[in-house]
């Protein structure tokens, strides 16, 4: 490879988060306990940025790397949101107590966005499993950290089907290199074409599934999803609610669309299966949950059913579509995370019935909880609400008018379980009268991503036109 | 009209909830007298709408059209014309009325205010939105409010009573959202413009289905038996402000969107399925007068005579005449009328006596004078006496869809004697009578209640005695209508 004939402008954002967490660990190492404090905010402005550096690669195409890493639209956008929301993320968690050291945290949590950024950009089986990897191994990492049995529980769960769905994977790319005898997208499409589909091929692209099915959580694969975010601490709840989600579907549509062109109607059958299961099992399941974390963690099984109708639709607009949801979706989900790290900051418990009087005790803290709750069952005025317009907009479009309304069902479904917090906040009487403080950072947190998902409500074009919708 | 006069209006409730967030949570007489200052502003900017309406043109009026999503098509279209501008000036005046009628809301007054004028916004909302998209927003708006005055001033169900509320309203327009999305990519229009749509004359395979997710979403929002369960509980739960405006206006904004978009985008399928939407109004008609017969609770009856008076509206509107659409939306506006001043009342007993058990009033004609002879006064109205506004509207009706369906015709004729009997033995045993000598001595109405009761007073006899200036609103727009559905 000729060093000189990469363009590494299109592998800036990268060599940022990559360099800033490297200096975040090595400060860790060696700065002075009151010096540590600050890597909080080396991270921020870190992703800050990276998130610039990304605004210049708007309009970019490129291939770097021999076809292993590819610079599109998509990826650029699926980049900039996880980016963004990540950046919420750790604003939010500046303040809070945090079991690892401040720099073992914050470099973990960017190498595995550094991982998924790869896994959005991924154009090769290889690099595709080698940025998965990376993604996921901070993430156990991170869910272990807090050293309760819980949190031990959790971590080896998640990361003992991790490994399986993984080896799956693996398994699968295998099987389609010997197929084809090609790691590139590009290349497998180029081989795969004019061919009929055969056996072993759909063998291949369920394992495929498979592997990257347990990456979002979609059901069957799900297990681990409510007892990692519940068992891990609420901090990094908080990223793993957006970021390893957003790798597998960054890896999802750059996979499926190109490499398997040929066998759409198959995967997209599948997707729908998978979609519609989610969505039903999702929120069936969390209409039992009494820990709002696992509460959460259900609606996120639940909400990757409805991302999933985009793939199931198969076509540029439900991608289009599905991105718009995943950000609106992120947003919602992490304003809801950041207002349980809140309220946990403060020694409140996370059962349900520990909301009791919320909006009493803190009352912008509640307002903003019911919004993102609000805009996750899809109500307008708020983002959520436009997210599932375009969404099932999409499935009406592609005739698929039956998963429109068992999505839409869904949502009425979801309520069900969202309005048991909501109803506690505001119905019942608290128990204390005690005001909840909040510390600046996360509350300006929580403010921002409760204006963002006003505004993309009221504007969502704001956000469309960039995606050419 | 150079301003955009009907924007203003509807979004002036929301500035003044955001602005009543800055008046100290602890000064509830000035959020009180806030909250009512917004609603009289917005009553009084009703009157140039009113006034420089033109009578008589079958276009919409006072359009305001931006695009706002233009990816696909969604544009800030807002509208009036005959059919909305009653409704429109109906919500703008009970809004007036519900602030009043709350003045006895003691806890968290703040919040009960800012829930009750972004109410206002969705229910104005709904009445003008022209496109689909904005339709379904205000529509929808509606429900979070509602959920929380519902839920957290409400009776000793309240929790029940709201959810269900929530819940069964949403699962008709969730449906009907798929069904807006189906009608978009069907048409070819690439618009979510609900005039472009009435006049593209659509037709499709899938108009069937379209017409189905409609027909759920507003059926439940009327109600129509058998989708009318949710009523009795929100409407005995809700404070006195939530029934009047639950009775007043939510319930109008389904009989609205069935004469605004089934019948005038869908005009193919409503036809054809009429006759059956017919038995379920005349169910309705029957089970809600039946069901109101053998209620205890003022509040039950009340609530369930809302469901054979919708009945009413909806044979009306299935009739397709000239004169049983004009009564259909001039019953719509008299409902609201008569209902709420109905709840609102009933509302003003229970602040005296603490309980709406018929049994265990009586004689409230000899404690409360006035106010019992208000209600008397509303029950007449109700029950159809020639003079007031609901004869006019049910007899408009009635005339009006014999000619169609004769049976239901008679059969509504029928029950209406069976609305007397319902009222008036509710007269006679709450209002009548001696007294139990375990109540109390009551105060009569006092100023702020009379306030709030005189304007529904005045508006019911104006419409009994001389209805022409209101019909003469009405009835363009109805042969609109007409001349849409007969090609």
């Amino acid at each position: 490879m000729n060093w000189l004939q990469i363009n590494w402008t299109n592998v800036a954002p990268e060599l940022i988060v990559f360099g800033v967490a490297t200096i975040v660990l090595l400060g860790e190492l060696f700065l002075s306990k009151e010096a540590r404090k600050l890597l909080g905010a080396v991270t921020l402005a870190g992703l800050v940025a990276a998130f610039v550096s990304l605004i210049s690669l708007f309009g970019v195409t490129a291939t770097e790397f021999n076809g292993m890493f590819t610079v599109d639209l998509v990826a650029t956008i699926l980049k900039a949101v996880l980016i963004a929301t990540t950046a919420l993320v750790v604003l939010g968690v500046m303040r809070a107590k945090i079991t690892l050291g401040d720099g073992e945290f914050f470099s973990l949590i960017l190498f595995s966005v550094l991982g998924t950024m790869f896994m959005a950009s991924a154009t090769d089986l290889i690099m595709l499993f080698i940025a998965l990897e990376l993604t996921v191994l901070p993430a156990y990492i991170l869910t272990g950290s807090k050293k309760t049995a819980r949190s031990s529980e959790a971590a080896l769960k998640y990361f003992l089907l991790g490994i399986v769905a993984s080896v799956i994977l693996l398994y699968g790319m295998t099987l389609i290199f010997g197929l084809t005898g090609q790691t590139n997208f590009v290349a497998l499409r180029d081989a795969l074409s004019g061919q009929a589909v055969q056996p072993l091929l759909i063998v291949s692209m369920i394992m495929v599934i498979v592997g990257l099915g347990f990456k979002v959580a979609a059901v069957p694969f799900h297990f681990w999803a409510p007892d990692v975010y519940e068992g891990s601490p609420v901090p990094v709840a908080s990223y793993l609610a957006v970021g390893p989600k957003a790798g597998g579907f960054a890896a999802i549509i750059h996979f499926f669309p190109v490499a398997l062109a040929s066998a759409v109607p198959a995967w997209a059958a599948i997707f729908a299966v998978l979609a519609v299961l989610s969505m039903s099992i999702g929120n069936l399941a969390a209409l039992a949950q009494t820990h709002v974390r696992r509460l959460l963690g259900y609606s996120a099984v639940a909400h990757t059913g409805y991302l999933l109708v985009g793939l199931a639709v198969a076509d540029s607009f439900g991608y289009a579509s599905l991105i718009f949801y995943f950000f609106v979706y992120s947003l919602a989900a992490l304003g809801a995370f950041l207002v349980v790290l809140a309220t946990t900051e403060r020694g409140i418990g996370e059962d349900v019935t520990d909301f009791a009087g919320l909006s009493k005790r803190a009352p912008l803290l509640s307002v903003a909880m019911a919004i993102f709750l609000f805009s996750l069952v899809g109500l307008p005025p708020f983002a959520g609400f436009m997210g599932k317009l375009y969404l099932f907009g999409a499935a009406v479009k592609s005739d698929l008018v039956w998963l429109a309304v068992i999505g839409v069902l869904n949502s009425v479904i979801s309520f069900g379980y969202y309005v048991t917090v909501i109803r506690q906040m505001y119905l019942v009487r608290p128990v204390t009268e005690e005001i909840v403080t909040v510390s600046k950072p996360l509350y300006l947190s929580i403010l921002l991503v409760m204006a963002a998902v006003i505004f993309l409500g009221v504007y969502p074009t704001a956000f469309l036109s960039i995606i050419n919708l | 009209m150079d301003y955009p006069i009907l924007s203003i209006i509807v979004f002036l409730p929301l500035a003044g909830a955001l602005l009543l967030q800055l008046v100290p949570r602890n000064k509830a007489n000035l959020i009180r007298w806030s909250a009512l200052l917004v609603t009289l502003i917005g009553l009084v900017m009703g009157i140039p709408v009113l006034t420089g309406f033109t009578i008589g043109q079958s276009a919409m009026q006072f359009v305001e059209k931006q695009p706002w999503i233009p990816g696909i098509g969604i544009s800030y279209h807002l509208g009036l014309d005959g059919l909305s501008m009653p409704l429109f000036m109906l919500t703008l005046l009970l809004s007036v009325i519900a602030v009043l009628a709350s003045w006895s809301i003691k806890e968290r007054v703040r919040e009960y205010y800012s829930l009750l004028l972004l109410l206002e916004v969705g229910m104005l909302g709904t009445f003008v939105a022209l496109d689909f998209i904005l339709f379904y927003i205000f529509w929808e708006l509606v429900l979070i409010p509602m959920y929380f005055i519902i839920g957290i001033w409400g009776g000793e169900n309240r929790n029940y009573a709201a959810v269900k509320f929530f819940l069964y309203t949403l699962a008709g327009s969730v449906l009907m959202l798929v069904g807006i999305l189906s009608l978009y990519f069907t048409s070819g229009l690439n618009t979510f413009d609900m005039v472009a749509l009435m006049q593209s004359g659509y037709s499709h395979y899938m108009a069937t289905f379209i017409f189905v997710t409609f027909f759920l979403g507003f059926a439940v929002k009327v109600p129509m038996w058998p989708f009318h369960t949710w009523l009795p509980d929100a409407h005995v739960q809700a404070p006195t402000a939530g029934s009047v405006l639950l009775a007043g206006v939510l319930l109008k904004m389904g009989t609205y969107a069935f004469v605004r978009i089934i019948v005038q985008i869908l005009p193919g399928e409503f036809a054809k399925f009429a006759p059956y939407i017919a038995v379920l109004a005349a169910i309705s008609i029957v089970y809600g007068a039946y069901a109101a017969l053998s209620q205890s609770d003022l509040k039950k009856l009340v609530a369930y005579s809302s469901v054979s008076h919708m009945g009413y509206v909806m044979l009306g509107i299935t009739a397709l005449t000239q004169i049983s659409l004009n009564g259909a939306v001039l019953q719509m506006v008299n409902h609201g009328l008569i209902t709420g001043m109905l709840f609102l009342i009933v509302g003003y007993v229970y602040e005296r006596t603490h309980t709406r058990d018929i049994a265990k009033l009586g004689g409230l004609s000899i404690k409360i004078p006035v106010l019992a002879g208000m209600f008397i006064f509303a029950a007449l109205a109700s029950l159809g006496l020639p003079g007031l506004s609901g004869f006019v509207g049910e007899f408009l009706i009635l005339i009006g869809s014999y000619s169609t369906y004769k049976i239901y015709a008679i059969l509504g004729v029928g029950t209406l004697a069976l609305g007397a009997f319902y009222l008036l033995r509710a007269i006679q045993n709450a209002f009548q009578g001696v007294p139990p000598e375990t109540m109390e001595s009551f105060r009569d109405v006092n100023g702020r209640e009379f306030v709030s009761l005189i304007p529904l007073i005045a508006a019911i006899v104006m419409i009994g005695v001389y209805p022409k200036p209101i019909l003469q609103y009405i009835d363009p727009a109805v042969s609109t209508v007409l001349q849409m559905i007969r090609g």
